[in-house]
C-alpha cells in the first residue's frame, strides 16, 4: 500500500470514529442517557475523541508504526459500544425490540477485538510500533485466538436478568463460564503486557528507559484497576466492579497520551514527539470542547426543562458552539503543546522557517556558535560541528557543545566533502564548497531521514552565512599578516640600526677618542678641541639614534619578553607606576609586541595629557587571554578615542583578535583596557 | 691584565683591542660570538686566561641576549674570570640579571662608554680585580623614575652624586678621588644615604651596587 493510500485510510478510520463520537454524543443527548452516569459516559467519549484524532494522526505520520491503528482501534471499540448502547435504548423506547436486542448483541462483544486486544497490544509495542522481541510473538497469537474465543463465547452468552434476550443465545451451554474465563485471561494478558513494559524498562537504557517508565506507571496501575474490575465482574460484584471500570478508564484516558507526554518532555524519541505534540494538543481541545458541550447541555436543560425537544436544541447548540470554539481552542493548545513537549527545542519546520531570522541578530563572532546551538536544539544531536574551508583545508570553527573539542583539520580535493566522523552536510554557495555541517546524535536516536532532510535544508540556508564568516575569516588574517609583517620590517630595522649604524658609529667614536689623544700627545691642542667637539656631537647622535631605535623596536622585547619590556617602560615613565607582577611567559611575537604598544601608548598619553600623579599597570595572563589595564588618577576626561594613536592601537589589538576599551570620566581618571587572546609559548 | 673579547662586529673588536693594548692590557684573544668565546675560555693555556671577558650582548645566532648567557655561564664555570658586557641600550633588567648575588667581577656598560678610554679601561681593570662597574645610565634611569614616596628626593645634591659613583661600582677611596673628596668625608656621605634609603649597610662593595640597584628598583 502505497504511503498517500495508507494516510487516507488513517484519515477515514479516525474520521469515522470521530462521527461515531458526534453521532452517539447526539443520542446520548436526545435519551437523556448522559444523566445516568454522566462521568463514564463523557469521560469514555472524550477518551474516543482523543484516541481517534491522535491515533488519526499518529498512522498519517508514521503509518508504520502500530501505535496510531491500536489507538483508533480503541477508540472505535468503545464508541461504537457505546452507540450500540444508545441505539438499544432508542429502539426500545421505539418499540422495535428486534433492533434492540441486536443492538446489545453487537455492544455485548464488540469490545473485546476491539478496546481488549488493542490495549494489550498497544502496551506491547510502544514507542516503536514493533513486538519487544520474537518471543512475545506467541504472547500475540494466543491473545488474538483469547479474542476469537471470547467474541464467539460472548456471541451465544445467553443474557441473565435483562429485559432482553441474546438472539443467538445457546442455552445451556458453557458459554458464560468461557466468556468468564476469557475475561480473566484478558486481564491477565494486559498485566502480562504491562509486565513486559516495566522488563523494558529495566532493559533499555537512556531516553528509550525514561519514556516506557512512565509508561510502565500507567500501565501497571491500569493492569491493577483492570484486574480488580474483571475480577468483581466475574464475581457479579458490579457495584465494587464499576468504578474500577471506570477509574481504569480514566488512567487510560489520561495515562496513555500523558505517559509518551512526560516522557518525551525530558527525553526524545525519534519521531514519537510528533505523537506526543499532537496527543496533547488534541487532548486538550477534546477536553475543552467536552466540558463545553456538557455545561451547555446541561444549562439549557436547566433553563428550558427536561423534554426531548430541550435535549435536541441543547444538541444542537452544544455542537455548534464546539465547532466555533474548536479553532482558537486548537492553536492555544497547539502552542501549549510546542512549549510542554519542544521546551527549548524548536520544531523542525519553525527551525528551517526562523533559522535565517533567528541569526539575524547575531555579531558575526556569535553566529557560528548560535548555528551549532540551533541545530543541536531542533535535531536532539550530541554533538554538533561547523567546519570552514579555508583553502584546501576543511577547519572546524564551532562546536556545539562548546566543549565538544575542536578537532584538527581535514584536507579536502576539490569542490568533494571529505569523510568525516559525524554525518556531514555540504555548505555551498554558487557551487562552490564553503564548509560543512556534521551532527553527532545519540546512539539511541539515529538520524532519520526527517532529519537528513531538515539538515540539508539548513546547510543550504547556511551558505550565506559562512561565506560571510569565511571573509571576515580572511579578512582577520590579512590583518594579521598586516602586523606580523608590520612589526616584522620595525624589528628587522631595528637590527639593522643596532649592527650597523649604530655599531659603525660607536667604533667611529672611539677612533676619533684615540685621534684625540693622539692630539693631546703631540700637543696640537686646535685638532684635540676639533676632535673633543666632533666626539660629543656623535655621542648626542649616538643617544638619539638609541632613542629612535628604542622607539621602533625595544630590543629587550625580543630578548626578554613583555613582562620585562613593560617593567622597563614603567622603570623610564615620568608618571609614578604602580606595577604588579612581572610577566615571566613568552608569548607569540605579534601578541607581545601588541601587548607591549598597549602599554606605552597608554603611558604617553597619560604623561601627555592626563596630569596623572599615579599610574597603575595591570599584565596578566587568565589562561588564554592577555589582559592588560592602565589607569591613572587624572584629570580624566580625555577624548580618548579621536586620538590617531589610540585609533591605530585598537586596529592593531583587533587584527590579533583582541579587544580595547578606553574610558575617560572627568575626576575619575582614564582606564585601558585591553584583552588579547595568547597561548604562551 | 688579560682581556678577551666578543663581538661579532670586526671593526669594534678590532677598534677595542688596539685601545685596551694602548692601555697596558694584555688582549689574549677575540671571538665572533659566544661559542668561540666559551672555547677561548675553557681552552686558555696556563697563563693565557683572561682574567676579564669583554662581551657584547647581541651575538649570533639570535642576537638576543646570547652575551648575558654566555657571561653568567663564564661566572658559573670560571669564577675568576670577570664578565663586562657591552650593550647599545641599557635595561636595569640586565644589570640586575648580570650582578646575580653580588659577588663582583661583573660589569655593564653601554657600548658608547668605550669612547672614555681612561674610564673604559678602569672599569675593565675594576671588573679583572674582581669589583662592579655598573652604567651610570642604569643609575639614572632608576633615579629619574618618579615614585609616589621618594626617599632619593631626601638626598642632597652631593649625596645624589656619591650615590651614583656608588652603583657604577666605584670604593669609596675612587669616589673620594672622583669628586676631590677624603675618603672619610665619602664613608660619612654613604653611611648618611644607607640611613635615609633604610637599607642595612654594607661595607662590601659589590654588594652595597646590588643593595642600592635593588632598592631602587623596587620602590
Amino acid at each position: 500500500m502505497s504511503e498517500r493510500t495508507t494516510q487516507r485510510l488513517a484519515i477515514a478510520s479516525s474520521s469515522i470514529v470521530v462521527l461515531l463520537v458526534v453521532a452517539t454524543a447526539v443520542l446520548y443527548a436526545v435519551e437523556g442517557m448522559f444523566g445516568g452516569d454522566p462521568i463514564s459516559n463523557v469521560l469514555a467519549l472524550v477518551a474516543v475523541g482523543c484516541y481517534a484524532v491522535v491515533g488519526g494522526l499518529i498512522a498519517v505520520r508514521l503509518p508504520r508504526n502500530a501505535c496510531g491503528w491500536l489507538l483508533l482501534l480503541i477508540g472505535f471499540g468503545v464508541v461504537t459500544s457505546m452507540c450500540a448502547e444508545a441505539v438499544s435504548t432508542r429502539a426500545e423506547a421505539d418499540g422495535a425490540l428486534q433492533l434492540a436486542s441486536w443492538a446489545l448483541w453487537v455492544n455485548a462483544w464488540l469490545i473485546i477485538p476491539t478496546t481488549w486486544l488493542g490495549i494489550v497490544a498497544y502496551l506491547l509495542v510502544f514507542p516503536s510500533g514493533a513486538l519487544p522481541s520474537r518471543r512475545w510473538r506467541p504472547f500475540l497469537i494466543g491473545v488474538s485466538a483469547l479474542t476469537v474465543v471470547g467474541v464467539l463465547a460472548r456471541m451465544v452468552q445467553p443474557w441473565e436478568g435483562e429485559p432482553f434476550t441474546n438472539p443467538l443465545a445457546i442455552a445451556g451451554s458453557l458459554a458464560g463460564t468461557v466468556f468468564a474465563a476469557v475475561s480473566l485471561a484478558f486481564a491477565i494478558a494486559v498485566v502480562a503486557a504491562a509486565v513486559s513494559v516495566v522488563m523494558r524498562v529495566r532493559r533499555a537504557s537512556g531516553a528509550e528507559r525514561l519514556a516506557l517508565r512512565w509508561l510502565a506507571v500507567v500501565a501497571v496501575l491500569a493492569a491493577a484497576l483492570l484486574v480488580t474490575a474483571v475480577g468483581a465482574g466475574v464475581l457479579g460484584l458490579h457495584a465494587i466492579g464499576d468504578p474500577f471500570g471506570v477509574a481504569f478508564l480514566l488512567v487510560l484516558t489520561v495515562g496513555l497520551p500523558a505517559s509518551a507526554g512526560v516522557a518525551l518532555l525530558t527525553h526524545r524519541i525519534d519521531g514519537i514527539e510528533v505523537v506526543a505534540n499532537r496527543s496533547v494538543v488534541y487532548g486538550s481541545v477534546v477536553a475543552v470542547i467536552t466540558v463545553v458541550y456538557a455545561v451547555i447541555v446541561a444549562g439549557v436543560g436547566a433553563v428550558v426543562g427536561r423534554s426531548e425537544r430541550s435535549d435536541v436544541v441543547a444538541a444542537v447548540a452544544a455542537t455548534a458552539v464546539a465547532a466555533v470554539v474548536f479553532q482558537p481552542a486548537r492553536r492555544r493548545a497547539q502552542r501549549f503543546a510546542d512549549r510542554l513537549i519542544y521546551g527549548d527545542r524548536a520544531s523542525p519546520y519553525e527551525l528551517v522557517a526562523t533559522f535565517t531570522q533567528r541569526l539575524d541578530d547575531a555579531s558575526l563572532p556569535e553566529v557560528l556558535p548560535r548555528m551549532t546551538g540551533l541545530i543541536a536544539e531542533g535535531t536532539g544531536a550530541d554533538r554538533v560541528r561547523i567546519w570552514l574551508r579555508i583553502d584546501a583545508e576543511l577547519r572546524p570553527v564551532a562546536a556545539w557543545p562548546a566543549d565538544a573539542s575542536l578537532v584538527a583539520p581535514v584536507h579536502i580535493a576539490g569542490e568533494e566533502l571529505p569523510a568525516l566522523e559525524d554525518a556531514a552536510f555540504a555548505v555551498r554557495h554558487g557551487g562552490e564548497l564553503l564548509g560543512a555541517i556534521t551532527v553527532g546524535m545519540p546512539p539511541q536516536e539515529p538520524l532519520t531521514p526527517a532529519t537528513e532532510r531538515l539538515l540539508a535544508d539548513l546547510s543550504a540556508q547556511a551558505g550565506l552565512v559562512l561565506r560571510n564568516v569565511a571573509l571576515v575569516e580572511e579578512l582577520t588574517r590579512s590583518r594579521q599578516r598586516l602586523v606580523t609583517s608590520h612589526d616584522e620590517a620595525r624589528r628587522r630595522l631595528e637590527r639593522d640600526l643596532h649592527d650597523g649604524a649604530q655599531q659603525r658609529l660607536v667604533t667611529l667614536s672611539m677612533d676619533l677618542r684615540m685621534a684625540r689623544e693622539r692630539a693631546g700627545a703631540t700637543g696640537d691642542a686646535d685638532l684635540a678641541t676639533r676632535l673633543d667637539g666632533a666626539e660629543q656631537e656623535l655621542a648626542r647622535s649616538l643617544a638619539e639614534l638609541r632613542e629612535l631605535a628604542r622607539g621602533i623596536h625595544p630590543a629587550i622585547l625580543t630578548q626578554n619578553g613583555v613582562g620585562a619590556a613593560v617593567r622597563s617602560l614603567a622603570d623610564r615613565s615620568a608618571v609614578p607606576v604602580d606595577l604588579g607582577t612581572v610577566l615571566a611567559e613568552r608569548y607569540p611575537a605579534e601578541v607581545e609586541a601588541t601587548a607591549y604598544f598597549v602599554v606605552s601608548e597608554a603611558l604617553a598619553n597619560v604623561a601627555k595629557h592626563a596630569r596623572a600623579s599615579h599610574v597603575w599597570i595591570g599584565l596578566e595572563d587568565t589562561g588564554g587571554r592577555l589582559v592588560i589595564d592602565v589607569r591613572d588618577d587624572g584629570s580624566g576626561g580625555a577624548r580618548l578615542k579621536g586620538g590617531s594613536g589610540l585609533r591605530g592601537l585598537a586596529d592593531r589589538v583587533e587584527a590579533v583578535g583582541g579587544r580595547i576599551d578606553f574610558r575617560s570620566e572627568p575626576g575619575v581618571g582614564s582606564t585601558v583596557h585591553a584583552e588579547i587572546p595568547c597561548a604562551s609559548r | 691584565m688579560r682581556v678577551a673579547i666578543a663581538d661579532d662586529a670586526v671593526l669594534f673588536r678590532e677598534g677595542l683591542a688596539r685601545l685596551l693594548t694602548d692601555g697596558g692590557f694584555d688582549v689574549v684573544g677575540q671571538a665572533r660570538d659566544a661559542d668561540e668565546l666559551m672555547t677561548l675560555v675553557r681552552d686558555a693555556p696556563a697563563g693565557r686566561v683572561p682574567d676579564v671577558a669583554i662581551i657584547d650582548i647581541r651575538m649570533p645566532p639570535t642576537f638576543t641576549v646570547e652575551g648575558l648567557v654566555a657571561a653568567a655561564a663564564i661566572r658559573t664555570d670560571h669564577p675568576d674570570v670577570g664578565v663586562l658586557v657591552l650593550s647599545q641600550h641599557i635595561e636595569p633588567e640586565h644589570a640586575m640579571d648580570l650582578l646575580g648575588d653580588g659577588a663582583g667581577g661583573t660589569g655593564y656598560l653601554l657600548k658608547d662608554r668605550v669612547s672614555d678610554l681612561e674610564g673604559f679601561r678602569d672599569a675593565v681593570r675594576r671588573v679583572g680585580e674582581g669589583g662592579s662597574a655598573i652604567d651610570p645610565e642604569v643609575i639614572a634611569q632608576l633615579v629619574g623614575r618618579r615614585r609616589t614616596r621618594d626617599p632619593v628626593a631626601e638626598l642632597s645634591n652631593r649625596e645624589r652624586e656619591v650615590l651614583s659613583l656608588i652603583s657604577e661600582g666605584l670604593s669609596n677611596r675612587a669616589i673620594g678621588a672622583q669628586l676631590y673628596l677624603s675618603e672619610k668625608t665619602v664613608e660619612a656621605h654613604v653611611r648618611s644615604i644607607f640611613a635615609t634609603l633604610g637599607l642595612e649597610p654594607a661595607s662590601d662593595q659589590n654588594r652595597r651596587v646590588l643593595a642600592v640597584l635593588a632598592f631602587l628598583r623596587s620602590s
